[in-house]
């Protein structure tokens, strides 16, 4: 019988005690190696090591004030890290165009890895902080729901790292990353629905929702139309329609009712006469106005997709592709703007209620 | 003549561009103006309705029309129909711009 190939490893065999201990460590250990192996810096890695630092300093920043915020942001960047799966996972299952020389496994291996780690960090910091402020843990849905993820977050990455041969697990490994998608998705919602219920702002927090699907329904289609697929046009042009529709009703007509209603009868005096009243003054006056540009770029968009869908040889134009990207693009930044805005205006409703938040 | 696709898109984007130019300008005119902002506030009640009501319909107004002239070559040409990346471009930069210059005009407001 052949013996196996020696696996290849960067690790080289130094004669110096520390590199020793290093290669002992990685025989017992494989993962180890596994994880010094890809420690190959790149952009992935840079996005990361960004998110850790915002959330950290996220987190220090609001920690008085609001202290869900910085949990908030790191859900928030784990569910980027679940978009990049999903494209990567798609190009592999031949549903997204592959991209040339690049190879699309080990990138799609790595980002979860570093997607199942951030989860199971995100859980373990949600339990620190509700922990240290002297309130029971694992009782509420979105601790619950929270272990759940986690534990499928760490079924994933555990069979990443140790199981040398993971081709018995492909369909358990697969079914488990559908199943994160949603959940991971779920879980963000339920949480900020924990972080605001009560408080009387349940047509915001709709709003709040409404948006932040749609922020994923811009995102979607830029790896459409980046990527695309024989089905590209049609998958891309339904999810321009339901951003436009969602951001013409959920985010106009919702946030419009809320602003004449519930904000100018109630929160704006609130605001007005707390510790930060520059946050109607300016950012409330201007958001009020500059979120009318949103549902222009919207319905631009999923005008420009219908056409496209009308015309199939559009998508050979590099032209039209890269004007889509960037219109989405735009949409996607004025979406993410509305919410630093939005939340921005409920934290000086908060603080001038001196409420715990 | 009916128009391309490429230039059927870029009408979309031109009207797009030119409604957040003119509703960008009005928000910093009604700021500045009380006779203005009056005059918006009369028609619907609220100001940021009238506002609201208003980009819808410059906003359709403007893809007709754009869509109606660029059927004609030469308007076509002189629009530079055929760059729709030009005019996405141009349409962040609008954006950005009317954005940015609302932001400057409450910050210098509230000081």
């Amino acid at each position: 019988m052949i013996p196996p190939a020696p696996k290849k490893s960067h690790l080289k065999a130094d004669s110096n005690f520390l590199g020793n201990i290093q290669i002992s460590v990685c025989q017992y250990f494989p993962f180890i190696e596994d994880i010094m192996n890809g420690m190959k810096w790149d952009w992935i890695d840079l996005l990361i090591l960004f998110s850790i630092i915002i959330t950290v300093l996220v987190t220090i920043v609001t920690y008085e004030e609001a202290r869900w915020v910085g949990h908030a942001v790191a859900g928030s960047f784990s569910l980027i890290l679940m978009v990049i799966i999903m494209t990567t996972g798609g190009m592999l299952t031949g549903r997204l165009r592959r991209r040339e020389n690049v190879r699309i496994f080990p990138l799609h291996r790595k980002v979860s890895i570093w997607f199942s780690l951030y989860v199971i960090g995100v859980f373990f910091f949600g339990l620190a902080v509700t922990a240290s402020h002297g309130e029971p843990v694992l009782t509420s849905v979105h601790g619950l729901f929270g272990l759940v993820v986690a534990v499928l977050a760490a079924a994933q990455v555990i069979s990443s790292l140790i199981i040398r041969n993971r081709a018995p697990l492909k369909g358990a490994h697969r079914i488990i990353g559908y199943l994160l998608a949603p959940f991971l998705t779920l879980q963000v919602i339920i949480g900020v629905y924990a972080a605001v219920i009560g408080t009387g702002r349940e047509v915001a927090l709709l709003h709040s929702l409404i948006g932040g699907i749609s922020l994923l329904l811009f995102a979607w289609i830029i790896v459409e139309i980046r990527y695309p697929g024989p089905k590209s046009p049609d998958r891309a042009a339904i999810a321009g329609y339901i951003a436009a529709l969602l951001n013409v009703i959920g985010c106009w007509i919702i946030g419009g009712y809320n602003y004449l209603t519930v904000y100018r009868g109630n929160i704006r005096g609130i605001i007005l006469s707390g510790p930060q009243p520059w946050a109607h003054e300016i950012v409330m006056e201007a958001k009020e106005h500059i979120f009318l540009f949103l549902p222009v770029v919207s319905i631009m968009l999923a005008l420009g997709l219908y056409t496209v869908t009308r015309d199939r040889a559009l998508m050979e134009e590099a032209q039209i592709r890269k004007a889509l990207i960037v219109t989405a693009g735009l949409a996607f930044f004025m979406v993410i703007l509305m919410f630093v805005m939005g939340s921005t205006i409920s934290n000086a409703a908060l603080a001038a209620q001196g409420g715990e938040q | 003549m009916r128009p391309s696709g490429v230039v059927r898109f870029t009408s979309y984007c031109i009207a797009a561009t030119v409604t957040i130019f003119l509703i960008g300008l009005l928000t910093i005119v009604h700021e500045y103006s009380g006779q203005f902002r009056q005059i918006l506030v009369s028609l619907t009640g609220h100001h940021w309705t009238t506002m609201s009501i208003l980009t819808g319909l410059i906003f359709i107004g403007l893809i007709f029309i754009f869509s109606v002239a660029s059927r004609s070559e030469r308007i076509a040409e002189w629009m530079k129909a055929d760059k729709p990346f030009l005019w996405s471009v141009l349409l962040v930069i609008v954006t950005f711009l009317m954005t940015g210059l609302n932001l400057v005009v409450y910050i210098l407001h509230y000081f």
